[in-house]
């Protein structure tokens, strides 16, 4: 007789298929802290960046403007700076969106990329001596000098308490190039920083808002 | 009801704590590591220049009487001989022309084009500047200048280096005159001593050569004449070196064109003292002509000691003079002294010195065989001097102690003296 053993069969596992949706859920904006905090410590230092991203399941498309302005003067001489730039980039998180036990506030561990272009203007006023060529005074400019660079980043993005994040954002900037006039080498790049070296570190300190688009299922 | 409320809130606020305190510690971390740049060698704007041989590529010596440039007053290696030389180029403009000045009177230039620009370094560094492109202005020095001139680098580094090689064809009308010595031995050529020389002149071209203390010179002969006559001005007085030599012409190198060439160089005059090592002239110079100067077989060296031990140090007098009992001139007047080479008299078997100080008069006889000796033809017959002893002495605390009984060149310490 056939016997309906229901009860004595031990449970299989079962594949269920992740269904990836890549409707946008919130737009975050935020501004770097840091360059507002830099901007009121010093006094020849001015500078405002404002990011954004939007969220794509696991992927962030991420857009950031901003601007800079320097106005050195010294013994030496005096130095000015101001400019703007853009970054378009993207990143991956490696957190699992939305998992109520790991991740219930969708916090964001990424890297990503970023494709920067800027434009900026200096002049230098010098009033010097040298013990051969003797004392001498001179005046150059760079105006409207392009930049363009790239960045590798990553870093961490914590739903605070509700629509409000904090995040800190680690920059690795390589490939600079900028135009420049036949007189003067660029000293910063207003996005940028120093272009002394052929890559640089830089930190952002965020405090994001994020809009809701989309209500989660 | 109000502990549980409290209770949340704490942990919330725990909770935001924590997270802020990572970012204000990473803050922290960023601004730490801010770098002020170093306000030392900001340039790169000095230019390295080496003076080559055309025929074999090596290093070449230049005489220098002064490097300079214009828009400056400062002057750059004078008087000196050089190799190379690395001169700073004006950064406030594209270009810089380098002049050298020659002891022949000439001066040689050479014009340098560039990229200058500025760059902001700090507030406290001010400004540095980054020259680039370094190119050699052909068309602005005449060919005549230099006879070759290779640009090996256009780059210019904040470490020089060399960035221009400057050639010159073959100059072969140098004759190198040395200087020689003859010593108690029957080697002919002897050995090079380093001379007083006042100045050399020359009878086409004055002076062409400053005072100096060398074993050897490089002299320039007449390139228009088959004969050179040379002053050389000796503390002993002026010594005549006439050259005579045969003139040709050949092509070496394209790039020179025809180089006169020098050969069968002779004396004019016989000079038992001066000797022909070689007749051709070459470049570099060789040594060609040798000046000698007979050995001293008769001085007596005498050291001064401040006791009579072993290892005593040595005793600065004070002399007034030192008289000779053969001669009436006063040696070593008015002088602090802790040596003393005195002659003696090779016409006899003993000579007798009076040193006067300022505390009295003490004097010294020694005794001693003498042996004519020829080493050298052209000096004669020498008289060499061997088994001293001191005859008689005030200086008696303690006895002098005599180190050497025979006369040697160059000359050994014979006799030890405690001065009391």
């Amino acid at each position: 007789m056939p016997c309906l053993c229901l009860a004595q069969k031990k449970n299989k596992a079962d594949t269920v298929k992740v269904v990836r949706d890549y409707h946008p859920t919130e737009i975050r904006i935020g501004t770097d802290v840091l360059a507002i905090g830099k901007s009121f410590a010093q006094d020849d230092f001015k500078s405002w960046e404002l990011n954004g991203d939007i969220d794509l399941d696991r992927y962030f498309a991420a857009l950031d403007i901003g601007s800079s302005s320097r106005d050195i003067l010294s013994t030496k001489g005096h130095y000015t700076n101001s400019g703007t730039y853009f970054r378009l980039g993207g990143e991956l998180n490696f957190l699992k969106k939305n998992d109520p036990k790991k991740n219930p506030g969708g916090n964001a561990l990424f890297i990503g990329a970023r494709y920067a272009r800027g434009i900026f203007s200096e002049t230098l006023q010098v009033s010097g001596s040298d013990p051969v060529w003797g004392n001498y005074e001179n005046g150059w400019s760079n105006t409207n000098a392009s930049s363009r660079w790239f960045e590798l980043v990553g870093g961490l993005k914590i739903r605070m308490w509700k629509m409000l994040w904090l995040g800190y954002t680690a920059r690795y900037k390589f490939g600079l190039h900028t135009s420049q006039s036949e007189q003067m080498l660029p000293h910063d790049v207003p996005g940028y920083g120093g272009t002394e070296k052929k890559s640089v570190w830089g930190f952002n300190y965020q405090i994001f808002v994020t809009i809701p688009v989309k209500k989660k299922k | 009801m109000v502990f549980p409320v409290l209770n949340y809130l704490y942990a919330l606020i725990v909770r935001m704590f924590r997270k802020v305190a990572w970012f204000l510690f990473f803050a922290v971390l960023a601004v730490s590591c801010l770098e002020d740049p170093d306000c030392y060698n900001l340039n790169n704007n000095v230019v390295g220049i080496s003076f080559r041989k055309l025929f074999d590529g090596k290093a070449d010596t230049v005489a220098l009487i002064a490097v300079r440039s214009d828009d400056t007053d400062s002057m750059f290696y004078t008087q000196r001989y050089a190799n190379g030389i690395l001169f700073p180029l004006n950064y406030l403009q594209n270009q810089t022309t380098i002049y050298f000045d020659r002891p022949d009177g000439t001066t040689q230039q050479i014009t340098l084009g560039y990229s200058a620009k500025s760059q902001f370094v700090s507030a406290d560094c001010g400004e540095r500047y980054v020259l680039s492109d370094l190119e050699l202005f052909d068309n602005t020095f005449p060919a005549a200048d230099f006879d070759s001139v290779r640009l090996l680098s256009p780059t210019l580094t904040k470490n020089p280096s060399t960035n221009i090689y400057i050639y010159r064809c073959p100059r072969n009308n140098f004759v190198k005159v040395g200087f020689r010595q003859l010593m108690m031995d029957t080697f002919s050529i002897g050995k090079p001593v380093a001379t007083i020389v006042n100045g050399i002149s020359a009878d086409y071209a004055g002076l062409v050569f400053p005072a100096d203390t060398l074993d050897a010179v490089k002299l320039p002969v007449n390139p228009a004449s088959n004969m050179t006559t040379f002053s050389i001005d000796l503390p002993s007085g002026a010594k005549a070196l006439p050259l005579s030599y045969t003139r040709y012409t050949s092509e070496l190198f394209t790039k020179c064109g025809t180089t006169n060439l020098y050969g069968s160089l002779a004396l004019v005059e016989p000079d038992p003292f001066v000797k022909i090592l070689r007749d051709t002239l070459q470049d570099p110079a060789v040594t060609n002509v040798i000046i000698q100067r007979c050995p001293d077989t008769n001085l007596m060296k005498i050291v001064f000691k401040k006791s009579s031990a072993t290892n005593a140090n040595n005793d600065t007098v004070s002399i007034k003079k030192i008289t000779l009992d053969y001669s009436a001139v006063p040696l070593y007047e008015n002088t602090n002294q802790t040596t003393v080479s005195l002659p003696l008299n090779i016409n006899a078997n003993s000579t007798t010195f009076t040193f006067e100080f300022a505390g009295g008069v003490k004097t010294l006889t020694v005794n001693y065989t003498r042996t004519p000796v020829t080493y050298h033809s052209e000096c004669g017959v020498s008289t060499v001097i061997t088994a001293m002893t001191v005859a008689n002495s005030d200086f008696t605390t303690p006895p002098p102690a005599l180190k050497n009984a025979d006369i040697k060149f160059p000359i050994v310490t014979n006799l030890e003296i405690v001065n009391q």
